[in-house]
Formats: structure tokens, C-alpha cells, sequence
């Protein structure tokens, strides 16, 4: 085990090394003048000369990746041009609801896409396996982006039922910021009127994630079910008159496994970077939206630095997975 | 022909003198008013606002409020204006004359070379440092030093003895040149904000900081609010001062929520739902609902902001007859009427319509192929000629196609150029040779007072450097010189008539631009906010102060 996170840990460090590297290379390369743009529209030539000595972007490439690397090896990105802030400040602020989106839409989406694809696989061929593939294929067809729209209009514009977007109501203070999960900093200031208001402005943004994640897991776990399902083992267990749940869900589902954890490391790390769309229809003040400010500001560091900072979670989140393998089947030796 | 969008400012992409288009909607018959417009119907009960907090106005904007420092702020001023405050302010929706503002009274000498301002007693900064004499000559002083700042904007070479502090609450201007209308410059949104000394000095990284980094997200001013927080590209909280030197007597919002809403279709549903209490920009289908909507009142007024392509002056259009040609190759009636949807001015010519001492002749030439053929063929250009049109995304995409079909039908290859906003930045302000260059630019720009002068120096005098925004190198002598002549100068019969003979130059005889369209300004709020007025130099922003919820 400890030479796997050993031989992990040196490949993933290569892996955001190349990351860093690439990430530099292309803002490089990329037209536009960040000292330009710091210094201001009308800044003279002088000016904009200032500022590019001041952020050492005269100096040869090879030093300016050098001083990126060391900065970014303290947890310095630099500045955003947008926000005006040190990045690493504006991560802080911004992943943690990026990520309480995601986990939350990657848990139903697993949760629920498990459940639906046991019970497709256990009833194949029968109107209930029929209507779950539709939900999948629906699922997986319909661009999330307007479903986002539709769930606006019908749940915020048509019903009221739902706000339209943001964390909490126009207007409402939020907790201390301690987390970042407004859900759990609602319930650490024991504030339960805002932890509610939290989770109603959850519930679209949340749903439109998660379906399409969802609609993977069932076709998934339906598949490797009916495979599972057609093994020996499992005509034994039957045979030896145990009930058939137990059978599904002890046996079958458990062997089933793998491959569902797989799909729910990649969902997690897909689902990160996709909700920029939904974070942006959504007015959620998460890291989707600022990198669509940035990319729209020509921000450079902070594009470099949130590739960055998605490509560690992308990292960790396999690594994890590849950890779970030998807990959920015994016969996985990660060596 | 292609139908365009017409809201094209896209927030991210905000430009200098920003083309607020305002969403540049709302009806054909309602674009070519002269004066702004009111819709309002009292009588209809406004949308529930639920929970919300009826004294916080939540104000929605199609753009993001990020710079706060004044010295350095060039593009919107929406999110200076609560903050800071100026020595006079324009008297409502006039563009000529002003009132009070951070002094109480000023006089000029007898050749108006010398400006005196008193004061208001009592003001502090929201720091808690004095609002005085001294505060001014430092404030002033670090908006013209500061490198990548306005200093144009005030004509002070060297502030350190122009400005003269005669006493607490007395502040002289030496200027050194008669400027009859210095009251009325002083005034405007760009440049001229008083910003805490105290707040700069403390922050500043050095001579080409100068505290900007500070007060660009911690602005210290002396107005009737104060930043609470700030998500540049998100929201925008600003909170009643309590100290203000006007009080908190008449009706008003003890918070103003900004919130960037880059969609108009969404912004019309939180103003219908609620959830929002007034809109800066919307689309015209949009405008127009909630027009006939009793619950909202809509204004309507022109603006002094024009887009135009610029054209390169020192490439392959250094012939004015070949700039008369591209001139003749766009058709403003069509485009007006079927693209922008009516929902923008025709322009008369370079500047802003309705600008002082401007007649209301039309110098635009007409739309006239078989004329710019002719022209080109004078000027040398052969059939086949490539040119380059760049642009940033957003914002004048529609319009190069525009011309790039009917340059087609004259012979004229155009490639258009969308660049990121830096990289457009980088290439319209930017010392590259002229074959490195665009042959046009797409652009828009309003000036800082209503005065020729002010619009016209730093696009296209022939001293104005590229980085001033003489993005095309223009120079003509006649126009350079007609320029420096209407310098400070009121506008008496005599200057009008050089005025006018300056819009002939540069738009029809030796053209710098092709203006493409005056934009409008359309707020829309709910029919129970009380205060909205709109003057045409204060582009896109709100006096919050005046604000409130009525019955």
C-alpha cells in the first residue's frame, strides 16, 4: 500500500508539474498584455513599463516560471485582474461552494443512480427497466444548460416555488464563513432559517447537476449488474433460497462495485469543471463562475491557477478511487 | 439582412469609455426622441417583494463593478459615484450648468485663470480623516501624478503649485490659462472624485501604485455610501454612511445591492418576481414588455456615447478620399431600422448629437456604392484590397459583418479580428508599427463634459499620442489646430462655427471615423422607486442618495 501512494504520489507530482508547465506556456503564448491590462487602458507606455517590471514580466520566460513555480509552491497565484484580490484568497472563497455543489449532486447522483440501476438490471426486459433507460438516455441527451433555463422558468418564473439563483435570498446576511459550505456554516452559527435558505437555493442547481451523472451511474450499474446477475455465483446464492434482495444487494450490487466508484471519481472530477454553465445560469457565486469572469477578463493567473487547483482535485479525487479498489474487493492488490 | 442582439456589451468585456450600451434597447419610435422619456403608471401595485428588505434597492446590471479607485477608473463609473463625491455636480438631468456639491461656493478671478472653492465645513472622508483644503490639493494632485491615471483630465502641469491651500476650507486653482467653465469640469465622473490622501498614502506601493491597489476593491470617499463588499463579477453592496454631511431626513435605502446579471431575459424576471428593484439594460423585447407593464417605469434619454470604427490613418487609408469610401459603404438608415431595432440614435457625425454648438445637420455621407467605388479608385486602393478590422469580443461583431458585405460589393476584401479584451487593448492603445496594425478599429467613447473640446483632444488632435485614444494617428492641421482654438473656450457663435467646422472635417472631408450609432440610456424600475433621473454626461450610473420606496 505505501509503495502505491509512494509511486501515486511521484506520478501525480509529474502530473502537476506538466500541468504548471502547460499552463504557463499558453498564457504566454496567448495574445494580450496582463501588464496592459493591470496598469489601465490609458496607463502610457511608461506606465505599462512600470507594472511589467514590478511583475517581473520583462525577465527571461525560463526566470518568470521559475519565480511562478516558487510562488505557487508558497500558495502564491499572484493577483486577479478581476477581483483585484490575491487568487489564492479568491479560491479560498470561491471553491468551497463549488464543491458543496458538486458533492451534493455527485452523492444523489450515485445514491439514486444506483438504486435505479439495480432495479433496471433485476427487471430487465419489463416496462420498469424500459422507463429507467428512458430517464438514463433522457438524462444523458438533454443539455444541462437548458434544463437549467427550463427549471427556472418553471420552478423561480411559473410556480414561485423555488428562487431563481445565489446561495441564500437578496439581501440575507450569511454566516461566518468558516467552511465555505453555506449549509454547514448556517448549522455551525445555529442558524437554521438560513440553512433552509441554503437548501432551497440548492435544489435546482443541484438536480440539474446531478441528472446527467446520474443517467451514467444507472447505465453503469445496469450493465455490469446483468452481467454479475448471470454469473454462477449468484444462481448459487439463488438456489440456496436467499432472499432476493439480499441477493441483489449483498451479492450482486457489492461485485458491481468497481466500476460504479469509477464512474463516481470521474462524475465528481467531470462535474466540477462542468459547473461553470450552471453556476453562471444559477448566479452561484462559485469557482465555475469566477473562471468564466476570468476567462472573460483575459485574467491569466487566475486561469493558471484554477487549472491548477482543478487538476489536483481531478488527481486526488482518481487517487482516492484507486485507494477504495483494494478496501471494496479484497482481491485488488494496488502493489 | 442578419438581426443582431442588441444588448453587445457583455459584462466581462467592459472597454474604456465603455459602450454602455444600456442594453441599447427599447422602441423605434422611441429612439429618435430628442429628450428622454418617462413611462410611469403609479396606479398598478408593483411586484410582491417577498422577505426582501424593503429599504435595500437591489439594482441589476449587465456589467461588473470592479475598479473603485477614482484616479484609475476610466470605464464605469456606476460604483464611484455612492462612494465619492466631486467639488460641484451637474443640476439634475442639465449637462451646462451645476450645483454644490463638495463645495459649498467658488468664484472665479476676472480672466476665470484662477478658481477659489469654499468648502463644505464638517466633511470627513469615511476613514474618518477631514474633508479640507489640503485633503483636495492631495486628492487632485495623486489623480494627475498617478501614471496610469487621468491626468488629462484636469490641465494641471504641476499641481504641487497650481493648487493652493488659502485656509481649512479654502482651496485655490491656479490654472494659468483662462477656463471659463472650470466649475462645470469639475464635475464630471472621470478623474475628479476626492478619494481619501490619508487612505492612498497609507497603502501605496510606490510611484506607479500610489495606493491604487488599496482603494481599487477599499474605496474611501466622502459620499452618501460605503463599499460592505465587493465580488467583482458578481455583487456589489454598498451601505448608507451615517455620518454623511447630508443627513438621513428624506426618504431613502440604508443599503443598495448591485447585482451583474449578464442575461436580460433574467433580469426582466427578477424584476418581475420581485427580486429586484431596477435594471440598468435589457433587450428590446424585454424593454418593451415591461414598458407596457403598468407595474414598471421606464426612462428613456439619449446619451452623449458614440460608436464608431476608427480608421488608421498612417496604412493603407492614409487617403482621405479611400475613408470617404468606406464612409459611403455603410448604409446607417438600414441598420439603425433592421439591426439595432431602432433601439440607438443614426449619429449626425463624429460627436455626440446634441452636444453644445453642434448644428443639426447631418454630415454623415450617405450610402452610396457606385460613389465609394469612384473614391477608391481616386485613392489608388485596387480592387482586392485586404483590410483588417479588429475587435473584442461582443462588441462590434455584427457591425464588421455589416461592412464587410457591402465592402465586398465595392471590391474590398475585409478580415475581421475579434481579440480578447487585452489583446484589443494591447493593439488600440499600443505603439506597434502601422503593418502591425488594424486598418479599423471598433470603438465607442463619450466625453468627460459637454464640450467639443473634451471629446475631441485625445482622439484626434494630431498632438494626441495613440495610448490618449488617437487609436487611428490622426492628423490634419486644420483640425489640430481648430481643436486647440476651442481649447477652454465657451461656446459663443464664433466657436460654434469653428465646432461645426471641425464635425465637418473629421466626419465628412478628411473622415477619422465612420460613426456607427449614438447609444440610449433605459433604466427600468419598479413603479414604487421614487428619484430615477438619468443626465445624459453621467453615463450609467445612479445618484442612489435621491433613492427611495414610495407608496
Amino acid at each position: 500500500m505505501l509503495r502505491f501512494i509512494l509511486r501515486r504520489a511521484i506520478a501525480t507530482t509529474i502530473l502537476i508539474g506538466g500541468v504548471v508547465l502547460m499552463t504557463f506556456a499558453l498564457a504566454r503564448l496567448l495574445p494580450g498584455d496582463p501588464a496592459r491590462l493591470i496598469a489601465g487602458a490609458r496607463a502610457d507606455a511608461d506606465a505599462v513599463a512600470a507594472v511589467r517590471e514590478r511583475l517581473g514580466l520583462d525577465d527571461p520566460v525560463g526566470m518568470q516560471f521559475l519565480t511562478y513555480v516558487s510562488n505557487v509552491m508558497e500558495g502564491d497565484f499572484g493577483r486577479s485582474v478581476v477581483t483585484r484580490r490575491p487568487i489564492s484568497e479568491d479560491i479560498v472563497t470561491f471553491f468551497p461552494a463549488t464543491l458543496e455543489l458538486v458533492l451534493l449532486a455527485a452523492c444523489i447522483s450515485l445514491v439514486l443512480g444506483a438504486l435505479l440501476g439495480v432495479l433496471a438490471a433485476v427487471r430487465s426486459g419489463t416496462p420498469s427497466d424500459v422507463g429507467v433507460r428512458g430517464v438514463a438516455v433522457l438524462g444523458l441527451s438533454v443539455p444541462d444548460f437548458w434544463l437549467a433555463l427550463v427549471f427556472q422558468l418553471l420552478f423561480f418564473a411559473t410556480l414561485g416555488l423555488l428562487p431563481f439563483g445565489g446561495r441564500l435570498g437578496t439581501g440575507v446576511t450569511p454566516p461566518d464563513f468558516v467552511t465555505g459550505f453555506m449549509t454547514l456554516d448556517s448549522l455551525l452559527a445555529g442558524r437554521f432559517d438560513l440553512l433552509v435558505d441554503a437548501l432551497k437555493h440548492m435544489i435546482l442547481p443541484v438536480t440539474v447537476l446531478a441528472i446527467p451523472s446520474m443517467a451514467i451511474t444507472i447505465r453503469v450499474v445496469r450493465t455490469t449488474m446483468l452481467e454479475v446477475l448471470s454469473q454462477d455465483f449468484i444462481r448459487t446464492a439463488r438456489s440456496k433460497g436467499i432472499r432476493p434482495v439480499r441477493v441483489y444487494l449483498r451479492h450482486a450490487l457489492r461485485n458491481a462495485l468497481l466500476p460504479i466508484v469509477t464512474i463516481f471519481g470521474l462524475n465528481t472530477g467531470l462535474l466540477i469543471s462542468g459547473a461553470v454553465f450552471i453556476e453562471l445560469i444559477f448566479d452561484w457565486p462559485g469557482l465555475g463562475r469566477y473562471t468564466a469572469n476570468a476567462i472573460a477578463s483575459s485574467d491569466y493567473n487566475a486561469i493558471m491557477a484554477i487549472t491548477l487547483v482543478v487538476s489536483i482535485a481531478y488527481t486526488l479525487i482518481n487517487f482516492l478511487v484507486d485507494l477504495s479498489y483494494s478496501l471494496l474487493d479484497p482481491r485488488v492488490k494496488l502493489s | 439582412m442578419t438581426k443582431r442582439t442588441p444588448t453587445r456589451n457583455s459584462p466581462q468585456f467592459q472597454l474604456p469609455r465603455r459602450s454602455f450600451l444600456a442594453g441599447t434597447c427599447s422602441m423605434a419610435a422611441m429612439a429618435f426622441a430628442p429628450t428622454g422619456r418617462v413611462w410611469a403608471d403609479t396606479a398598478a401595485t408593483a411586484p410582491d417583494i417577498g422577505a426582501r428588505d424593503p429599504n435595500t434597492l437591489v439594482v441589476l446590471v449587465d456589467a461588473t463593478v470592479e475598479n473603485l479607485d477614482p484616479a484609475t477608473n476610466i470605464e464605469w463609473a456606476y460604483g464611484l459615484r455612492p462612494i465619492y463625491e466631486t467639488l460641484t455636480i451637474l443640476d439634475g438631468s442639465d449637462t451646462l450648468s451645476v450645483k454644490p456639491a463638495l463645495a459649498e461656493a467658488w468664484e472665479a478671478n476676472e480672466d476665470n485663470t484662477s478658481w477659489t472653492f469654499t468648502l463644505v465645513d464638517g466633511v470627513t472622508f469615511h476613514d474618518g480623516t477631514p474633508f479640507n483644503a489640503e485633503a483636495v490639493k492631495k486628492a487632485v494632485t495623486r489623480m494627475v501624478l498617478h501614471p496610469a491615471g487621468l491626468a488629462g483630465t484636469w490641465q494641471l502641469d504641476d499641481p504641487e503649485t497650481q493648487i493652493v491651500v488659502v485656509d481649512d476650507r479654502t482651496v485655490r486653482f491656479d490654472l494659468g490659462e483662462p477656463r471659463p467653465f472650470f466649475d462645470r469640469q469639475v464635475s464630471s465622473q472621470y478623474g475628479f472624485w476626492m478619494a481619501s490622501p490619508t487612505a492612498a498614502e497609507a497603502n501605496s506601493k510606490g510611484d506607479d501604485d500610489m495606493g491604487s491597489e488599496f482603494l481599487q476593491s477599499n474605496p474611501v470617499g466622502t459620499g452618501p455610501y460605503k463599499l460592505e463588499s465587493l465580488n467583482p463579477g458578481q455583487d456589489a453592496t454598498f451601505v448608507a454612511n451615517p455620518d454623511y454631511r447630508g443627513g438621513w431626513e428624506h426618504p431613502h435605502f440604508n443599503r443598495v445591492i448591485t447585482k451583474t446579471m449578464p442575461v436580460s431575459a433574467t433580469r426582466r424576471q427578477l424584476l418581475e418576481t420581485g427580486e429586484a428593484d431596477m435594471t440598468l439594460a435589457m433587450e428590446p423585447e424585454d424593454m418593451m414588455a415591461l414598458r407596457d407593464d403598468p407595474r414598471f417605469n421606464m426612462i428613456d434619454a439619449p446619451t452623449f456615447t458614440v460608436q464608431y470604427v476608427a480608421f488608421a490613418t498612417d496604412g493603407k487609408l492614409a487617403d482621405p478620399k479611400a475613408r470617404q469610401a468606406i464612409s459611403h459603404a455603410f448604409d446607417h438608415d438600414a441598420y439603425i431600422e433592421q439591426v439595432a431595432l431602432g433601439t440607438a440614435d443614426k449619429p449626425t457625425s463624429v460627436f455626440p448629437a446634441q452636444m453644445q454648438g453642434l448644428d443639426g445637420k447631418d454630415r454623415l455621407l450617405p450610402f452610396d456604392l457606385d460613389r465609394a467605388r469612384a473614391l477608391l479608385e481616386e485613392a489608388g486602393i485596387a480592387e482586392g484590397t485586404e483590410l483588417t478590422m479588429a475587435y473584442y469580443a461582443g462588441f462590434g461583431d455584427i457591425e464588421g459583418q455589416l461592412l464587410q458585405a457591402w465592402l465586398a460589393e465595392i471590391g474590398i476584401d475585409l478580415k475581421l479580428q475579434e481579440l480578447s479584451f487585452s489583446a484589443y487593448l494591447d493593439v488600440f492603445f499600443g505603439e506597434g508599427e502601422a503593418d502591425e496594425r488594424p486598418d479599423l478599429f471598433y470603438f465607442s467613447w463619450w466625453p468627460n463634459v459637454d464640450h467639443p473640446y473634451s471629446f475631441a483632444w485625445g482622439l484626434f488632435s494630431g498632438d494626441a499620442a495613440t495610448y490618449d485614444g488617437n487609436a487611428g494617428r490622426y492628423a490634419n492641421d486644420e483640425a489640430t489646430a481648430l481643436i486647440d482654438e476651442l481649447r477652454n473656450q465657451v461656446m459663443t457663435e464664433d466657436m460654434a462655427a469653428k465646432f461645426r467646422r471641425l464635425a465637418d472635417i473629421l466626419t465628412t472631408e478628411d473622415p477619422a471615423w465612420l460613426p456607427i450609432l449614438q447609444e440610449r440610456a433605459q433604466f427600468v424600475s419598479r413603479n414604487d422607486i421614487k428619484g430615477v433621473e438619468n443626465n445624459p454626461i453621467y453615463v450609467a450610473t445612479l445618484d442612489m442618495y435621491n433613492l427611495s420606496r414610495g407608496n
